[in-house]
């Protein structure tokens, strides 16, 4: 072997531990026998297992021609130089594009979003750090700081100064072991979207915070996400994003899938979700959905008067007065399931008469032997079959409960609102 | 009782009725008495010194052709919640798209710059000079669309639109005759007969109150406030409602300078406004006034118009709701258009007169095509369900539109062509 | 030279993905409305070329940059 490319290579490993980032590394000259002969493009890198390494080098040759080095042919990297040596006889062999499918840290990675689950917050990926270790580059870490964009801009002193002075900032650098990419179809997206999830899952989220990461996002990027979720926190999820990306997640979804979706909200949210699409494909959703949901939805949707039972819901929990406290604990956890109000227990006689209320936090501290009717609240706040959305969003102002019952002037149960549907929608209250 | 119950009913129900309508109407009024924008008040000024009132009767009748145009942009945004321009995107494919997006821009910027001349004539009036009136449009439109919120905007530009109306005082204080102007009311022909300078300011008259930008403001608009199928019947009335203003509007400018400068060579409002006087100095003011605001409102909507179609098309955040971080592109593009106009009336010997007639004939050569579009979208059950034309609206629409190709092709064959009456 | 370039590529890049987006009429075109639509060229044809037609005889005129 050629003495001098002995050297080269011993420079790699004598370097050994050297970090830096990739922003001080593009851009640098790459020498060939002693020429310059053209700038450091890009890295490209391979992912296997926890820590990608570098498998090639792009490079910028002059005449807008470019190359594609191997990094085994590479001799030396020096970064404060900025001067990388290519060991071979000729550049010729490696001209050419990247392939189709190799992954690009500057074009692929660098400012693109990542969801940082802890922070519940999309960040911006400024840059990578790389180790060189064992003759070999590894990608180790990703700044999400904006220090890191500083650095990007040449400004390394400033971006120095500022580390050495705050230096708890550091750890806005993310190990990539936390870096999770996307399902391997993201690739359709030609490859220049490389969207990372950071640690946790998606499915821990709370619907509103997803459903403010999923409105920054791109379109195409929304809709991977979305399909990842089960039917409920989607649903959730769907209702909490703003218009204009449901209209765009409606388009590009199934309508059936969105059917599904519609069908698990209440007919309040469902008005109020399909209120914002257009008619075309509300109608084809609410030719989905059961009759009699669709006809209270399509109630909302087309007309001004907002009648307060059409927002009511038959999903809640009644029990007879003379059930044991005992009794209810026992059942509650099966009749609880898919309610829609569930804080509250509603005791009926055998005509479906509203005779008390009962809170879950009292039934569970209720006394077991008890009957129903002894620990109930005999004086319940109620509406009237004929009440507006006004009356019912004072009476949530001015009581506080999650939900309200509604009765018929024989104080008959004629369904249950929600505090969510009154409060949480786009209502115009006009009487 | 009985009486007074059923008073108390009907009381309630009208007052539900007017409270709908607050909540809804906006957009439609907006457009309408944005259409009597710089260029507008001009022709009518125009109209009103060279004809008197004989033309009155015909403004009456541009009532009904703004509306059935604009009440179909009020229909399609709350039905399919998009803006005009990514509906014929969707709906005709990407040719047509661009097609009408140059189209929409071109004619934008031109009209944009008849709105800069109109405002600086008119402050010129009162010894502005037009650097400061183009800083203080500059102000006054950023401040409108910056504070976020679609509902703020909303109410300042009806503001806009009700100081529009200073036109009907300045009316009074003329004392015109009752008896003439009402003559003025019953069709007839001009004296001297069709000559081609009436026939030239007749479709100038119809070139102001159909626009290709209208279309897509309105559109736009009623998706930006959240228009929805239930307030499809509550928009309509708001055009309507529009469409009385903005004929008073153009009426009352017309009895103006048909009752003072009948017979004077007028060649535009602040003309006018500055012949008006010495006859008046009130109502001269007035005119100024409402010239300046005509101005302020046609560039404040016309330049959202584009930026509107913009957002839409590239997918930018395309709302007033939005703050300028969240929708940066729609609100540079607004400014750009804003800088671009004020800066053109700006640059001496700008070839101003040649820019507005090249406004004209382009706003009226490519005004066919936003009208087919917007016949072809309305008759698609498709897209519209149930509240697609019916046979009676197809009868009128398809007919005032055919009539408005007709009309507007010999308008710019007129202007291309001045001698082709002769 | 790089940061506009890079601008133009963005520029073009977004009217690339508009235009695929659509590139087809989502909507059936019933015969009349493809009728109309075909007239429609027509007559911007038949503007264009008129339009153009006075644009020459002006300049050979000499005429330009004179309001008509």
């Amino acid at each position: 072997m050629n003495p001098t490319v002995m050297n080269q290579t011993t420079a790699i490993k004598q370097e050994s531990g050297l970090s830096f980032f990739m922003s001080e590394l593009i851009g640098a000259k790459i020498m060939l026998n002693e020429k310059k002969i053209g700038h450091l493009r890009d890295l490209i890198i391979k992912e296997n297992g926890a820590v990608p390494h570098v498998t090639h080098l792009y490079i910028s040759l002059p005449f807008g021609m470019s190359a594609v080095v191997p990094w085994e042919k590479i001799g030396s990297i020096l970064v404060k130089e900025k001067k990388i040596t290519v060991v071979a006889e000729d550049i010729s062999p490696y001209k050419g594009e990247p392939e189709e499918n190799a992954v690009m840290l500057k074009d692929h990675i660098i400012d693109k979003k990542a969801i940082d689950l802890k922070g519940r917050d999309l960040e911006i990926i400024y840059d990578v750090k790389l180790r060189i270790r064992d003759g070999m580059l590894y990608v180790t870490d990703v700044d999400l700081s904006r220090y890191g964009l500083l650095r990007r801009i040449h400004l390394t002193m400033l971006a120095n100064f500022i580390y050495n002075l705050a230096r708890n900032i550091q750890d806005q650098t993310v190990s990539w072991k936390y870096i999770q990419p996307l399902p391997e179809r993201i690739g359709r997206f030609q490859g220049d979207i490389k969207l990372n999830v950071l640690k946790e899952k998606l499915s821990d989220m709370h619907p509103v915070d997803l459903a403010d990461i999923l409105e920054e996002m791109e379109p195409n990027q929304r809709v991977e996400i979305f399909e990842k979720l089960d039917p409920e926190q989607a649903s959730d999820t769907l209702e909490e994003i703003d218009p204009e990306a449901q209209r765009d997640l409606v388009e590009s979804l199934k309508i059936e899938k969105v059917a599904v979706l519609v069908d698990e909200m209440t007919t309040g949210q469902a008005a109020d979700f399909l209120s914002v699409l257009s008619v075309s494909e509300a109608d084809a959703i609410l030719k989905r959905l059961n009759p009699e949901n669709a006809r209270k939805i399509r109630t909302i949707v087309e007309h001004h008067e907002e009648n307060i039972l059409d927002f009511a819901t038959q999903d809640f929990i009644s029990f007879l007065p003379d059930v044991t406290v005992e009794k209810a604990q026992e059942q509650y956890r099966y009749i609880a399931k898919g309610k829609d109000v569930v804080m509250y227990l509603y005791i009926l006689d055998n005509d479906k008469h509203l005779t008390g209320v009962l809170d879950i936090k009292e039934l569970l501290t209720a006394e077991e032997h008890a009957f129903l009717k002894d620990v109930m609240i005999r004086n319940v706040i109620t509406l009237a079959h004929d009440s507006t959305l006004r009356k019912a969003s004072e009476f949530f102002t001015r009581y506080n409960f999650r939900a309200l019952p509604i009765t018929d002037t024989d104080n008959k149960i004629m369904g249950v609102v929600t505090y969510r549907d009154i409060m949480g929608l786009r209502h115009r209250y006009i009487e | 009782m009985d009486l007074i119950s059923s008073t108390y009913y009907d009381i309630r129900r009208v007052v539900k009725f007017l409270k709908i309508f607050a909540l809804v109407a906006g957009p439609g009024i907006i457009v309408m008495v944005a259409d009597n924008d710089a260029g507008g008040i001009t022709t009518y000024a125009v109209t009103g010194a060279q004809t008197g009132y004989s033309l009155l009767w015909f403004m009456v009748l541009m009532g009904p052709v703004a509306y059935y145009v604009q009440e179909m942009t009020v229909r399609l945004g709350a039905v399919t919640k998009r803006g005009h321009a990514e509906a014929i995107f969707y709906s005709f494919g990407s040719f047509w798209g661009w097609f009408s997006l140059l189209d929409l821009v071109l004619t934008d910027w031109m009209t944009m710059i008849t709105e800069f001349i109109g405002m600086t004539a008119a402050l010129s009036i009162f010894g502005v000079s037009p650097v400061v009136t183009v800083l203080i449009c500059w102000g006054i439109m950023g401040f409108m669309v910056l504070q976020g919120h679609y509902w703020t905007w909303e109410k300042l530009a009806l503001l806009f639109c009700a100081i529009n109306m200073i036109y009907i005082p300045a009316a009074f204080l003329i004392h015109p005759s009752v008896k003439e102007v009402l003559h003025g009311f019953i069709p007839h022909m001009a004296a001297g007969g069709f000559t081609n300078n009436l026939f030239f300011l007749l479709m100038a008259n119809i070139g102001t109150t159909i626009a290709p930008w209208m279309i897509f403001f309105q559109q736009s608009t009623v998706v930006d406030k959240g228009m929805q199928e239930k307030d499809i019947l509550w928009g309509k009335l708001d055009t309507l409602v529009g469409s009385i203003l903005t004929v008073v509007a153009a009426i009352v400018v017309i009895i103006v300078t048909g009752k003072v400068l009948f017979g004077q060579d007028i060649e535009s409002a602040a003309q006018a406004a500055i012949a008006l006087m010495p006859v008046n100095k009130y109502v001269g003011t007035l005119v100024a006034i409402g010239l300046f605001d005509a101005g302020l409102l046609g560039a404040v909507c016309i330049s959202l118009a584009s930026s509107w179609a913009f957002g839409e098309v590239f997918g930018w955040a395309h709302s007033l709701n939005h703050k300028v971080r969240e929708a940066k592109w729609f609100y540079a593009y607004y400014f750009f258009d804003l800088m671009l106009a004020g800066t053109v009336v700006l640059i001496p010997h700008a070839p101003l007169v040649l820019i507005t007639l090249f406004v004209q004939v382009a706003a009226t050569v490519l005004l066919p095509a936003a009208l087919v579009f917007l016949i072809i979208l309305l008759n698609n059950g498709e897209i519209m369900g149930k509240y697609k034309n019916n046979r009676r609206e197809n009868i009128i629409n398809i007919s005032i539109v055919a009539a408005l190709i007709v009309i507007s092709t010999g308008y710019s064959l007129t202007i291309v062509f001045p001698n082709i009456l002769k | 030279m790089g940061k506009v370039f890079n601008i133009f590529r963005g520029f073009f890049s977004a009217v690339r993905d508009v235009n695929k987006k659509y590139k087809q009429p989502h909507i059936k075109m019933s015969r009349m409305a493809s009728f109309s639509l075909f007239m429609l060229r027509v007559y911007l044809f038949f503007m264009v070329a008129i339009l153009l037609f006075k644009f020459i005889t002006l300049a050979v005129k000499g005429g330009l940059g004179v309001a008509p």
